[in-house]
């Protein structure tokens, strides 16, 4: 029984080619068993067009390289099975980033921005000593920090956010849950109000208005909708405290959180 | 002494102000580097007939069918051979899109000739060790010999040359001799120890 051949409309662009202009070009595959989007485009480079540019390395939804639209909702094309896909498939790169060529985006520069902004490093109180024991952590509290820490920077949820698309100044939901990463983390002793001025803002976790495009489509089934509540919840009412009080609560609770 | 020192730094001096040059070794490397990528790629648009990705595929077959886990003989002079012929070819690479901007097609063309230098290491390597050690397995060699091969096969490559030449080191052994790993070690150097 012959298998089905599926078309493939794929974004073109080359801004690095003064003559190049934005357009749709169609490639037709016959679909082979387990074929996946990664698999699909290394065919048509090597066998119909080498010119076309796009970006995978691990191909194995590791490495977060590989973030495109795929029928207009953001995936790993590696992990994307064309079996779930209807005979027409649209491929366009992730928009928010800026293009380097056809699907392939600069997600590297804006993460490393991000990382700057966030200061996505653990602010430590005392200088290191060399010699000492190693800080203890209880091993729940570990694996919070796991499930924060397994980011692939992707940049699918910036790609599916509503905000991001207006305001390119948006930490996302990867930037917060990278700072959401720093607050579980109990050797991080960065105080409230430094944690509030990079997310305590519009261009933080307030401007977030709750779509959840983030949730829905992160590779990594990273819990986005619940540390974005959380960060929201804290930094209210740290906000809040700080207007009674006149002086910021302390944000980050020692050990498991509520 | 005195006049040593002020000549070096008169030397050093000219090499800083003159404008152009190239003022130090490491500049040197890189530049050479950068000038030969650079001609490498214009020579791509030379209209050579060979298109990269069928020679890659070519390596990929020969070195799954001929350099795997179970090594022979004919095989692995078939396989040097082979990608003798890949690597002439690839001296004849065109492109058949425009090469503008960052490439692929670009990309793996450059690529091609180390994989298959590489390749060719890998496999003429193989053919020359006339034993089994480790993931090296020979069948027609199915033993490890200490005798005969406890050293380290060297590579390099002249230039211009389509195969790399080798060379072997002996290992010296410190502290531990290789051990037992039962595929037939004791009975090579039995059999080598008779014949003395």
């Amino acid at each position: 029984m012959p298998g089905r051949r599926i078309t493939f409309s794929v974004f073109r662009h080359n801004p690095y080619d003064p003559d190049s202009r934005t357009r749709m070009q169609d490639y037709v595959l016959d679909e082979t068993p387990r074929m996946n989007i990664f698999t699909a485009l290394n065919r048509i480079r090597e066998e119909l067009d080498p010119s076309l540019q796009f970006d995978f390395v691990c191909r194995a939804a590791a490495c977060g390289s590989c973030g495109m639209l795929v029928n207009g909702r953001p995936r790993l094309a590696c992990q994307t099975r064309t079996e779930q896909l209807p005979g027409h498939v649209t491929l366009l790169p992730l928009p928010f980033f800026k293009l380097v060529g056809d699907l392939s985006v600069d997600t590297g520069t804006w993460f490393r921005e991000m990382g700057e902004r966030v200061r996505s490093w653990i602010h430590a109180r005392e200088e290191f000593d060399p010699t000492g024991e190693e800080e203890r952590m209880p091993n729940a509290v570990a694996l919070q920090v796991y499930e924060l820490d397994r980011c692939i920077e992707c940049g699918c949820c910036l790609a599916a956010c509503a905000t991001a698309v207006m305001r390119p100044d948006f930490l996302g939901a990867a930037g917060l849950l990278r700072m959401a990463r720093f607050l579980v983390d109990p050797r991080d002793r960065r105080s409230t109000s430094e944690v509030f001025e990079v997310v305590g803002t519009d261009q933080g976790i307030f401007g977030c208005v709750g779509l959840m495009g983030c949730d829905d489509y992160c590779p990594k089934d990273l819990p986005l909708a619940t540390q974005l509540a959380y960060l929201r919840r804290k930094l209210a009412l740290a906000g809040l405290r700080s207007r009674v009080n006149a002086g910021p609560q302390e944000l980050k609770p020692r050990g498991s959180r509520s | 002494v005195m006049g040593m020192v002020v000549g070096r730094r008169i030397a050093e001096d000219i090499e800083w102000n003159e404008r152009g040059f190239v003022r130090s070794a490491a500049e040197r490397c890189a530049r050479d580097a950068q000038a030969q990528v650079e001609e490498r790629i214009k020579a791509l648009a030379g209209g050579g007939r060979e298109y990269v990705f069928d020679l890659r595929h070519r390596l990929e077959d020969v070195l799954t069918e001929k350099v795997g886990v179970f090594r022979n003989e004919k095989d692995l002079a078939a396989a040097v051979g082979e990608l003798q012929e890949l690597y002439h070819r690839s001296e004849n690479l065109g492109l058949r899109s425009s090469g503008r901007g960052a490439s692929p097609e670009v990309a793996a063309a450059l690529r091609l000739p180390g994989m298959l230098r590489l390749a060719l290491t890998i496999a003429y390597g193989a053919l020359k060790r006339t034993e089994s050690r480790g993931s090296h397995y020979r069948e027609d060699y199915p033993r490890r010999d200490d005798v005969n091969w406890l050293k380290r096969t060297l590579a390099t490559w002249p230039p211009g040359a389509d195969l790399p030449a080798l060379s072997y080191e002996p290992i010296v052994i410190t502290e531990l001799p290789p051990g037992e790993r039962g595929y037939g070690e004791s009975q090579t150097r039995q059999a080598a120890a008779r014949t003395d």
